[in-house]
């Protein structure tokens, strides 16, 4: 009984977390009509409070076609955000799997200093190095381009702190072993490293992935020229007449991070597991 | 192998979401180029053009015809019967050609009515004369008559008034001359004989009184006697003064009672004689004042009778149509045509009587024609007196050049048109051949000149479309910017534009693929 008590509060729990992306889904089939009055008090400074039916009276896919067949710029910014999470996952695989590697693997002076820098860096928010990073890039001259964005998310600390984590499990005997036998540290990174911390890497690109796939404060201030925004800077410009349109532009976003997610959900299980479990 | 079968099924479930994924960026792109293309499809595709500084040309063109230009009309004194016509319209005519023949019995008749009448204001005018000099005589009469009143009046006035000033003057000094009444009392007391008898018996009772005493003084004998008569004498001066007294005192109240009476008799007499001079002015007055209009009414000018003169002019009148009547009658009522012309319309017919309008029309082909167009309302504003246009005809296909507009008039059954007219020499042209007349006039310069498909109208405002760009998502993208503007003037290809609206620099939007509203996107037109 308590058993069962327990997995219906479970599916409770579930249903209201899943509830906002219900509700995302239903309403992108809803009418243009039905969402101006559902909405306009939240939107058009109406009075009253916002009406919302679980189910849409009139449900349409007219808002998916406009979206994907008269709405080029919605593609604009997609292919944008798409541009933007690429490079930065690319970047990531070249800058922050050998800087996990080097943390886990080797000693060196102030290797904990620099670790604790690491982690330090990666709690601050976004909000205190954003003057700082302003300057940086308008003295470089990337302000208002995707390099600005780009560049500074492929040197963050949050993927080295996941991958070092799984780095660091890798028995030392072994790597002593395989160096003894005689193999390059390039070959020990390349051949064990990795494939034994793959799990951490793919975690940190899955996690990397829904986080720069929503990436919204930085180009939100280094971006000016409204081609180079990505889809967390076009919803909100959508209005209430065209609700319809961003609750279909909100499906779609959502999209590629369910893919990604069921794709990596066993390497991101895997990835916090072993995260747990101690020696 | 239960968990090789799992992990198989697991990595065919990944491969599958993979491959699904992949898909998915597929039809996205797939979308990106399909929603290109039909957002440029659905896109207004416009070409543009920017303002130009250039005139405007109006140019007026209208359909017209040859019409004449000089007509002469053959007529006769109205009323005469037609007895044949031998022309119809349309017909040529040479000098001498005979027209028509009027019936020569019925002219006789109306020679001698005329003649009758003729006579009778003769005679009219006979009796008006012998009139107007009887009144002329009467009136100088009545002047000098008139003349010799007023004299008359003047005298007789004068004598008047001169004699009632004499009786006012007696009376005025008669009632100077009233003494007042102590001195008229003392004068008829004076000369009163009772008075004067009653004062001397008192005065001598008064001696006999003063002689007693005086008597009883010096003689001691019977004294008294003597008083006694003293006492007596004293009682009868008593009675005797008051009579006096009393005669006095009637007299002065009777006296005073006629002098008053008197008194009051000159006055009046004074008032009456006053009352008689200013009424003798006023009536002599008022005779000269009638006497004086009567003179004037005598010497002033009588109005104007035109009678004479009407009739006179009547008869010369009918002295003259008698003569043309006689004129008509020595050619023996044939009437030829005296020029070369051309028969625009016959206004007689054999039986009728002839009227006071042209009995036939000729158009005169020696001199130049009439070319007549029709322009509108709109068109007169770039039409004037004294401009010069082109005409066109078909016939020949020959064009005269330079023509001067010579008048320019409202028709006056639709005020909306206007016919204008040209004179056209008449050479190789005839009457009613029709042609295209053109006027072609430049206005002034204006800087902002754009084509007339770039306006635009709301039915309340003008307005052209300008083309901007901005920077959407999409990159640099041109839209259209609803712009009011004002047309200074226009014709069928080109309008001005106000300043200040536009500028050189802009460029205005002239033709476009679909609809478009201020705000919306646009592309530039590609072949």
């Amino acid at each position: 009984m308590l058993k069962k008590l327990g997995l219906l509060l479970l599916y409770l729990t579930a249903f209201l977390i899943c509830l906002p992306i219900l509700l995302v889904l239903l309403g992108s089939l809803k009418s243009t009509r039905e969402l101006v009055e559902s909405l306009s008090p939240l939107l058009d400074d109406t009075n009253g409070m916002v009406n919302w039916t679980l189910l849409p009276l009139y449900p349409t896919l007219n808002h998916f076609f406009k979206l994907l067949f008269s709405t080029p710029s919605f593609f604009i910014v997609f292919w944008n955000s798409m541009k933007i999470v690429f490079c930065i996952l690319t970047g990531q695989m070249f800058i922050s799997v050998p800087a996990a590697w080097a943390f886990a693997s080797f000693s060196f002076p102030f290797q904990k200093l620099l670790f604790t820098l690491y982690i330090i860096l990666m709690l601050m928010p976004f909000q205190v190095i954003m003057l700082s990073s302003y300057l940086v890039l308008d003295s470089f001259h990337m302000l208002d381009t995707h390099r600005g964005i780009i560049l500074p998310a492929i040197f963050s600390a949050y993927p080295v702190f996941i991958i070092y984590k799984s780095f660091h499990q890798i028995p030392k005997s072994l790597l002593e072993a395989a160096r003894t036998d005689g193999a390059s540290e390039l070959y020990l990174f390349i051949h064990i490293g990795i494939p034994s911390g793959s799990s951490g890497i793919l975690s940190a690109l899955v996690l990397g992935f829904l986080e720069y796939w929503s990436l919204i404060e930085p180009p939100l201030a280094f971006l000016k020229d409204k081609s180079l925004w990505p889809l967390s800077l076009y919803l909100p410009e959508i209005g209430i007449e065209q609700s319809g349109m961003a609750f279909a532009a909100s499906v779609i976003t959502l999209t590629p991070a369910i893919f990604v997610f069921l794709i990596g959900q066993d390497y991101l299980e895997q990835g916090i597991m072993s995260s747990a479990v101690k020696e | 192998m239960r968990e090789y079968l799992l992990t198989l099924i697991h990595l065919w479930k990944k491969k599958k979401i993979s491959v699904l994924f992949a898909k998915f960026l597929l039809f996205m792109l797939l979308c990106t180029i399909l929603s290109r293309g039909i957002y440029a499809k659905g896109m207004a595709q416009v070409t543009t053009g920017s303002p130009k500084k250039m005139s405007i040309s109006h140019k007026v063109q209208s359909e017209g015809f040859i019409e004449k230009n000089q007509e002469a009309s053959i007529h006769i004194p109205s009323g005469i019967r037609i007895e044949s016509v031998f022309v119809k319209q349309g017909q040529i005519v040479e000098n001498d050609t005979p027209l028509f023949q009027i019936d020569m019995d019925d002219l006789q008749e109306i020679i001698k009515e005329k003649a009758n009448e003729v006579e009778k204001l003769t005679l009219q005018i006979n009796d008006i004369v012998s009139n107007q000099q009887y009144h002329a005589t009467k009136e100088a009469q009545d002047a000098k008559r008139a003349a010799q009143d007023y004299a008359l009046a003047q005298a007789s006035g004068n004598r008047q008034i001169g004699e009632a000033a004499y009786d006012l003057q007696r009376s005025q000094e008669q009632l100077e001359q009233w003494k007042d009444f102590p001195s008229y009392l003392k004068d008829n007391l004076e000369h009163d004989l009772q008075r004067a008898a009653l004062t001397r018996e008192v005065e001598r009772l008064r001696e006999e009184i003063n002689m007693l005493k005086d008597h009883s003084q010096s003689v001691s004998a019977n004294v008294l006697d003597k008083e006694e008569q003293i006492r007596k004498k004293k009682i009868e001066l008593e009675n005797a003064s008051k009579s006096l007294d009393d005669y006095i005192n009637s007299m002065t109240s009777q006296l005073e009672k006629q002098w008053k009476e008197r008194k009051e008799t000159l006055e009046e007499d004074l008032h009456a004689k006053e009352k008689a001079y200013y009424d003798t002015g006023e009536t002599a007055a008022n005779s000269l004042l009638e006497a004086g209009r009567t003179m004037e009414d005598a010497s002033m000018e009588k109005p104007s009778d035109s009678t004479l003169e009407i009739y006179k002019l009547d008869r010369e009148e009918k002295t003259r149509k008698l003569a043309k009547l006689k004129d008509l009658q020595a050619i023996g009522g044939i009437i030829t045509s005296d020029i070369s012309g051309f028969v625009t319309k016959v206004n007689i017919t054999p039986g009728e009587r002839s009227n006071d309008l042209g009995c036939i029309l000729l158009a005169l082909t020696e001199e130049s024609f009439n070319f007549c167009a029709s322009i509108t309302k709109e068109q007169r504003k770039y039409v004037n007196i004294g401009d010069t246009a082109h005409i066109y005809f078909q016939r020949g296909s020959h064009t005269l050049e330079n023509i001067r507009i010579e008048r320019v008039e409202e028709d006056p059954a639709n005020p909306e048109n206007y016919y204008i007219y040209a004179s056209v020499p008449s050479k190789n042209l005839t009457i009613g051949e029709t042609g295209v007349l053109e006027i072609v006039k430049q206005s002034e310069h204006y800087p902002y000149c754009v084509s007339l498909e770039a306006l635009h109208g709301d039915g309340i405002h003008i307005y052209v479309l300008v083309l901007h760009e901005k920077e959407t998502i999409l990159g640099t993208e041109l839209y259209v910017e609803r712009r009011n503007v004002k047309v200074l003037d226009k014709n069928e290809t080109y309008a001005a534009l106000e300043a200040g609206t536009i500028t050189e620099q802009e460029n205005i939007v002239l033709t476009s693929t679909k609809p478009i509203v201020g705000g919306d996107i646009v592309r530039l037109f590609e072949e």
